[in-house]
């Protein structure tokens, strides 16, 4: 993929302030960022926008879906989403259910920009153009 | 009639009694034996008194073939007794002693050449001793002698109750037979005294019937009591019509009394029975009522320790035996274990621990019945003499069981006794399991509450995170680039920029103890994961390093880089550190003079073992507390401080690490180090290895590298 077209990022996560920063960072690094704080915006903003990655929170107790939901329709809307887990929960079948459903990679919160950016730098290479 | 009759007569019938009553009440060989015997003796007396009434030579030698019926059995029945009472075989001459016993009476009736020759003296027609008679007598003489040897025997070897008992026995029949005995004399033709050695059989009687009610011989004293009061109740209600009516004449007036007193005799008796059976059995009823009080009470003792307590006390004053104690089945030492003994100085004669397999746990589990005495004290070495060990059981498994001293002034256990006891451990048993019921219901709310805890600090530490994230993440864009796009001079920039490190490096700890806290509550699934030893060490260190600030203990710690994996559960080897560290402050405590330290070292011991050691400088451990401090409920803290658990789930952890674990200590106020060790894992495949190699924050994720190709 053309390092230089601008890619399209979803953030989701139930903490608007957390969806701010993360949505200022990657736009600095120059992508096009969305954000969402629950999963029934956050799907239709995907419908809307497609975006290439999307960084999604599980734990969102104010949304009617939680992340592995939102993963989940995201998914059946797109199979080649590439989506990244973002979050604390560390039960085993809540992991495997991400892995099941597609995610790429799950990745522990809170994560330092520096670890987020490599995530995001190394999902780069599933994008698939269209 | 003369005095040998009388003699003859009160012989026979106080023998008749004795004999009556032990046939009635004696369930043991011995005590039927003592009943023929009885029967024999009199046997013996009845035919002295038809000796003493006879008033011609054919009636008197009638007298005596009949007296020697049982003349001839006595010594062989006695003898028989004897060996029975003293746990000794003779059959041999048991079987000579019945044989001629039978063929004596066979001539003796069968062929009349026995007993054929009186001689006129002493107003009596007396036997002439022939030679068959002789015979007898000499086998008599042989066989009691023998029987005394024995009794000799067994009353210098026997102790307590026993002992008692058989001093007894000598002396009453001993007083019976030199009674008896003597009556042969004028037979040889001896004629020193009047032949009134009959009464020594009478006494002999008293001196049994004595011993049955004092010392329990035969344990029938309240069977001889109510027949003596039956016999006399009933001797008055017809003896008294019968004298008057005998010495007035007037029969009508007899029979009538009879008749009333006959109305009113038995409820004399039962009167009479119910007031000597409480005066009898005073003391044994008072006791076995507050026994069955005992019993009552213990179900509402929750604690099995106060529970073991207040039994092996309460036996030990209210039945009066010389001491108590209680073993109760321990599944870690796989043995019975003392639990509790009373009088305690008294605690250095038993075993600490007795087999799960020994022949006196076997011999209980299999009746399930107490065992008494000598047999007890034989089956286990223990360095007293026992009285009875009963058995504590439910469903069929011996939970334990009870050992009592001997009563004092070394009385019998009664049946009656025996009857309570088994009351009392059947509702032990169940008191036993009441305490360990309620503490299974403790241990519930206690995992509950811990359960509960986990959850809320779960939700806890989700509330803590989102903060945290969005300081680490605010931060970290006003390092990354606001700084970089507002205009100011470069130091200013690099103030600022180190004024943010510190505020991530802040977030960051904070972020770590909410991991932390949450490995450490993440027990419940139990399951055995790939870890690094230094990992649970960085996450305790993040939990930990506050709580040593705040107790002042300066924390080192020793770990190498690159150390193999194991296998374990983490939260669970963090607990280990955390029971190690707790113990560790809490060993510094007193510590005023000297700088507190903790140093925590991992170490690779060899190519298959890691070992973790926390030591300590505090008040160290005497050298016979090393291996106990690892059993439950031993605790140096004040009660309200520890459970005495801490360092025993250790080691339950530890073994379902396939580990070890020990402690170490110069001595006290040495310090002390605890060590474990823990297995290096075997046969790491690929697959466990995936996503461990990822350093940082990925679960998982970018295992194969980008599908769709640069």
């Amino acid at each position: 993929m053309e390092n230089n077209q601008q890619l399209k990022l979803l953030i989701v996560d139930d903490e608007s302030a957390i969806v701010h920063f993360t949505k200022k960072i990657f736009d600095k690094k120059g992508f096009i960022s969305f954000g969402a704080t629950d999963g029934a915006s956050a799907v239709e903003v995907f419908k809307k926008e497609r975006p290439h990655i999307c960084l999604i929170d599980i734990h969102m107790p104010f949304s009617p879906f939680d992340g592995v939901e939102t993963l989940k329709q995201i998914k059946k809307i797109d199979q080649n989403a590439v989506c990244l887990m973002v979050s604390r929960i560390t039960e085993k079948d809540r992991v495997t259910d991400c892995r099941n459903f597609g995610a790429l990679a799950y990745l522990l919160k809170p994560l330092d920009f520096d670890d987020l950016d490599r995530a995001v730098e190394k999902a780069r290479a599933y994008v698939k153009t269209s | 009639m003369n005095l040998f009759a009388i003699a003859g007569l009160s012989c026979g019938i106080s023998c008749a009694v004795l004999a009556f009553v032990a046939l009635l009440f004696g369930k043991l060989k011995v005590q039927r034996l003592l009943a023929y015997f009885n029967i024999a003796v009199a046997v013996w007396g009845f035919g002295c008194f038809f000796v003493g009434i006879a008033n011609n030579e054919a009636a008197a030698i009638f007298g005596w073939k009949f007296a020697h019926i049982g003349g001839a059995f006595v010594a062989v029945f006695f003898f028989h007794m004897i060996c029975e009472f003293c746990g000794v075989r003779h059959k041999a001459l048991l079987i000579f002693g019945y044989v001629q016993a039978i063929i004596f009476n066979l001539i003796s009736w069968g062929l009349d050449i026995a007993v054929t020759k009186t001689r006129y003296v002493y107003g009596l027609y007396y036997n002439v001793a022939n030679f068959y008679v002789i015979f007898i007598i000499v086998v008599y003489v042989l066989l009691v002698s023998l029987s005394f040897f024995e009794v000799v025997k067994f009353f210098k070897k026997s102790k307590g109750v026993a002992r008692v008992q058989s001093l007894y026995v000598m002396i009453g029949f001993a007083v019976g037979f030199i009674g008896g005995t003597s009556t042969f004399s004028p037979e040889f033709k001896i004629d020193l005294l009047y032949p009134l050695g009959n009464f020594g059989i009478v006494i002999y009687c008293l001196i049994v019937t004595y011993a049955i009610l004092k010392h329990h011989v035969l344990d029938i004293n309240v069977a001889v009591t109510r027949a003596g009061i039956f016999l006399v109740v009933n001797s008055l209600v017809l003896g008294i019509p019968f004298w008057i009516g005998y010495t007035t004449k007037s029969w009508f007036f007899a029979t009538s009394l009879a008749a009333v007193l006959a109305t009113f005799g038995p409820f004399i008796y039962s009167y009479l029975r119910r007031h000597a059976e409480q005066i009898i059995l005073k003391e044994q009823h008072a006791y076995q009522r507050a026994l069955r009080e005992l019993s009552e009470t213990m179900t509402h003792i929750r604690d099995l320790d106060k529970l073991i307590k207040t039994i092996v006390l309460e036996v030990v004053d209210l039945v009066k035996v010389n001491f108590s104690a209680i073993y109760i089945r321990d599944d870690v030492h796989k043995a019975y274990r003392l639990r509790q003994c009373y009088p305690q100085d008294k605690q250095g004669l038993f075993p600490k621990s007795i087999s799960l397999d020994s022949s006196l746990a076997k011999r209980l589990n299999l009746n399930k019945r107490p065992i008494f005495g000598e047999e007890a004290t034989k089956l286990e070495n223990i360095g007293t003499d026992i009285g009875m060990a009963i058995p504590l059981f439910t469903d069929q498994e011996l939970l334990g069981f009870m050992f009592l001293g001997p009563k004092q002034g070394n009385r019998i256990y009664t049946s009656d006794d025996v009857l309570v006891f088994e009351t009392l451990s059947y509702s032990t048993s169940l008191a036993m399991e009441n305490c360990r019921f309620w503490k299974e219901i403790e241990e519930r709310q206690r995992f509950a509450r811990v359960q509960e805890m986990n959850t809320f600090s779960y939700s806890l530490a989700h509330e803590i995170d989102n903060p945290m994230t969005i300081i680490i993440g605010q931060a970290n864009l006003l390092k990354k680039f606001f700084l970089k796009e507002v205009v100011m001079p470069a130091e200013k920039q690099k103030e600022a920029e180190e004024e943010l490190g510190y505020i991530l490096e802040a977030a960051w700890r904070v972020s770590g103890m909410v991991d932390a806290i949450q490995d450490l509550g993440q027990r419940s699934s139990g399951e055995f994961s790939l870890l690094k030893v230094s990992d649970v060490v960085d996450s305790f260190c993040k939990l930990y390093q506050p709580i040593f600030r705040s107790s002042s203990v300066y924390f080192t710690k020793e770990v190498p880089e690159d150390l193999p994996y194991v296998r374990g559960v983490k939260a669970e080897l963090m607990q280990i550190l955390v029971i190690f560290s707790n113990n560790a402050i809490h060993a510094m405590l007193a510590r005023r003079d000297k700088e507190k330290k903790i140093n925590l070292k991992v170490e690779l011991r060899d190519p298959e073992w890691i070992r973790v050691s926390v030591s300590d400088n505090g008040y160290g451990i005497p050298a016979e507390k090393l291996e106990i401090i690892f059993a439950p409920f031993v605790t140096s803290k004040a009660s309200t401080e520890g459970t005495g658990m801490g360092l025993y789930n250790a080691k339950k952890i530890i073994e379902r690490h396939k580990g070890s674990i020990w402690a170490e200590s110069d001595g006290e106020n040495k310090g002390a180090s605890f060590i474990v060790e823990i297995p290096v894992a075997k046969d790491v495949t690929a697959e466990e290895l995936k996503g461990k190699e990822f350093r940082g924050r990925i679960l998982f994720g970018f295992e194969e590298g980008g599908k769709n190709g640069k």
